[in-house]
């Protein structure tokens, strides 16, 4: 008899809860706005925090609520501003795709370096205590400072230099602000074009400690037929909205700074190697 | 050795000193080479501002940079000559600053004005601290900090103690061993003038028992009162003791001397001025005697070149721009077994990238290392020992707040403690799995500050 009394109390007690519960979400339901939810699925849900909210769901909602025409998803590209857009119904500025360049290339083969570092493999930590190895105040140090906050094997260290490999780099911008000498900065993709050095030093000086160093000769500012490339605060700079890619500066650059990115025939040695590896898993 | 038992209380280590190497030797006046570089920026604080342009001549003495601001330090001409350019150049600790070079015309125009027969006359005591702010005294120590800022204690804390740090608790190390000896006197009536002007009567010189003579010297410059020699116009009187200390790194460090001499402990991130204390360093007071003896601003500094790598260790008179190369010529240059060369002591200095960069103010060593004294190992996981707990003289636990740096949680790692990390290395010296401990506090700080701004 015990068992039949305690399974109709039971059934009692849930059919009491039930219509408990069914009271309760009905009253106090939280509306979401659905949009919200079909934005967040087509996000990347790489939860790189670019865009500055907390994750990706963070972003969609910040994006449903506001309509915010500037909120961005670097790494979704134009493509998901596109689809963002047509789910919201509202315009967007067209975006070129853009992708980390780091603006040195004084490797251990063309920069000199002297003394030795013994402490923490940090590039933050090594430039505290003013113990770089490159001779250079504004060369890269190669300790991989940015590598590490990478989540998307985007970059490697190569030679003493660290280099970018734009196939995995999806634009989150969080090397940007790791490098203690700011080498790192966003270039639009496929650009063809860069002064590879950000050193304020004399002519003179440089020469003594890279044999790819800026010199600031002004040849290629006055090459430029766009009048794009200009001194800003010491160093060379090209202005890439003006830049039309005729690469007349190229030739003209006597410490070969200024590097035609695919006319100079550079290929990573990391991009070459992950096809390698691709193709022998396949 | 004596047997010292004073020491401060809590954790600290005895690392090898090898102060033997350069401490028996005499000191040795380095040649002033042709060209001298001295950088705008020497001290903590704020950058001085230039006074001297391109082709101007200088005299021995002259103000080449004034003071910007209250902390701040100017900078004078160690040589007469010829300014050649002001350009930016490299120094210990800084990759670009700005250096006013110099053309030594070796006639040392304007010496004798700077160097005289030294008067402390106390009827002129209202103007020591005005002499020793212009002739940009800072802490000889390392630091670096404006020596004026620090006897200008705020109006609301009275002082009742002058500490002098004569521990030099850096292996290595001897530039103040070799002051203490051979100047007693006159770093004894630095230490009087600094205590009236603070207007205190207690003067305590903190120093190792490592150092026997320095402690003799001393003492026999107080008990038979010869540092009053240059004293005229009726010199208050002081109570100065010498107290010999145990051996221990880093007593040295202001709040660890503070609590070895007076027993008092400085609350987390207040300054000594809290316990009513003043801590100074032996070369400090000596530069103060100068200044207000003779009106000579700080224009040359003791460096000790030591190390198993260098063919002649020893101590070297050299003035502020003197390359380092010439200290090192000076010193019979270095030997093959050069292994990694640092400026300043071995637990604390910074490295030394290249021999052009000029001596500074806070310039107190130059170590030329062996293979075998570097001793670096490779950096292994953390093994829970806790002997750097144990060695911490601040009390901190540096295993678990370097823990937070490898997972980014800078702001738990500031809660347990790390900015009262006075970076003396102790924890990393006694780690037995060779962690960068204090390189990851540096870190935590860099980017905490980066965080709150």
């Amino acid at each position: 008899m015990a068992i039949v009394e305690a399974t109709l109390f039971l059934a009692l007690l849930a059919g009491l809860l039930s219509v408990v519960l069914v009271f309760v979400s009905k009253k106090f339901a939280v509306e979401e706005n659905p949009l919200i939810a079909e934005v967040n699925e087509i996000l990347p849900q790489y939860n790189c925090g670019a865009c500055g909210h907390p994750g990706c769901a963070g972003f969609a909602q910040h994006v449903v609520e506001s309509r915010d025409p500037n909120a961005v998803c670097t790494p979704g590209g134009a493509d998901l501003a596109k689809q963002i857009a047509a789910k919201l119904g509202m315009e967007v500025a067209e975006r070129a795709p853009i992708v980390a360049h780091v603006f040195c290339k004084g490797s251990d083969t063309v920069a000199k370096s002297e003394g030795r570092y013994l402490g923490l493999q940090d590039c933050v930590a090594a430039d505290l205590v003013t113990s770089a190895t490159k001779v250079c105040p504004a060369g890269c140090l190669g300790l991989g400072s940015c590598v590490k906050v990478c989540e998307f094997d985007a970059l490697l260290v190569e030679d003493g230099i660290v280099h970018v490999i734009e196939e995995n780099c999806v634009a989150c911008l969080k090397c940007v602000g790791t490098c203690p000498r700011r080498l790192i900065r966003m270039v639009p993709k496929g650009e063809k074009v860069a002064v590879e050095c950000t050193t304020t030093d004399k002519g003179a000086t440089v020469k003594k400690y890279c044999g790819l160093g800026c010199i600031a000769c002004m040849k290629c500012v006055k090459t430029c037929p766009e009048e794009a490339i200009s001194l800003v605060n010491g160093a060379i700079t090209i202005d890439h909205e003006k830049c039309v890619l005729c690469g007349d500066c190229i030739p003209v650059c006597p410490q070969s700074t200024i590097l035609g990115l695919e006319l100079h025939g550079r290929v990573l040695p990391g991009v070459a190697q992950a096809e390698e590896a691709k193709e022998v898993e396949a | 050795m004596s047997s010292a038992t004073a020491r401060f209380k809590r954790g600290g280590v005895h690392p090898d000193e090898g102060k033997e190497l350069s401490a028996a030797s005499e000191l040795v006046t380095v040649e002033v080479p042709k060209r001298v570089q001295v950088p705008v920026t020497q001290h903590l604080g704020k950058p001085s501002k230039v006074l001297v342009g391109k082709g101007e001549d200088v005299l021995v003495g002259q103000l080449l940079a004034e003071a910007d601001g209250p902390i701040s330090a100017p900078v004078h001409s160690p040589v007469s000559g010829k300014v050649l350019k002001v350009a930016d150049g490299e120094i210990v600790g800084a990759y670009r600053t700005p250096i006013i070079d110099i053309m030594n015309n070796g006639k040392f125009e304007g010496e004798e004005a700077i160097n005289g027969t030294p008067v402390v006359n106390w009827g002129e005591k209202g103007e020591f601290l005005d002499r020793i702010r212009s002739a940009g005294v800072v802490g000889l120590g390392g630091a670096a900090f404006p020596t004026a800022v620090k006897l200008s204690p705020p109006p609301n804390v009275t002082i009742d103690h002058l500490l002098i740090n004569g521990c030099e608790c850096e292996p290595y190390l001897t530039a103040d061993d070799i002051l203490m000896r051979e100047q007693a006197d006159a770093v004894v009536a630095g230490c009087a003038i600094m205590a009236g002007i603070l207007g205190v009567d207690l003067i305590r010189i903190g120093v190792e028992d490592n150092k026997p003579r320095a402690i003799e010297s001393l003492s026999n410059a107080i008990s038979q009162q010869t540092y009053g020699a240059t004293f005229q116009g009726g010199a208050p009187s002081f109570d100065i003791v010498v107290v010999p200390l145990r051996t221990r790194y880093p007593q040295g460090a202001e709040k660890q001397l503070i609590e070895a001499v007076t027993g008092r402990q400085v609350p987390s991130g207040k300054l000594p001025f809290s316990v009513g204390c003043v801590v100074q360093n032996v070369g400090t007071a000596l530069a103060v005697f100068d200044a207000v003896a003779k009106g000579r601003p700080l224009i040359e500094r003791v460096v000790t070149l030591t190390g198993g790598a260098i063919a002649n260790p020893g101590n070297f008179l050299a003035r502020i721009g003197t390359p380092v190369s010439a200290l090192i010529a000076a010193a019979g240059g270095t030997t093959d077994a050069l292994a990694a060369q640092v400026a300043g002591g071995p637990m604390m200095g910074k490295s030394l990238r290249n021999h052009a960069v000029p001596v500074v103010k806070g310039m107190s060593g130059l170590l030329f290392l062996t293979e075998a004294e570097v001793a670096a190992g490779e950096e292994t996981d953390c093994i829970r020992c806790g002997r750097c707990v144990e060695a911490c003289p601040m009390g901190l636990a540096p295993c678990d707040i370097t823990a937070q740096a490898d997972y980014l949680k800078w702001e738990k790692a500031v809660e347990l403690g790390a900015p009262d990390c006075v970076e003396c290395g102790s924890c990393q010296y006694v780690c037995p799995a060779n962690r960068f401990l204090v390189a990851r506090i540096r870190l935590i700080k860099f980017y905490s500050r980066r965080l709150q701004k």
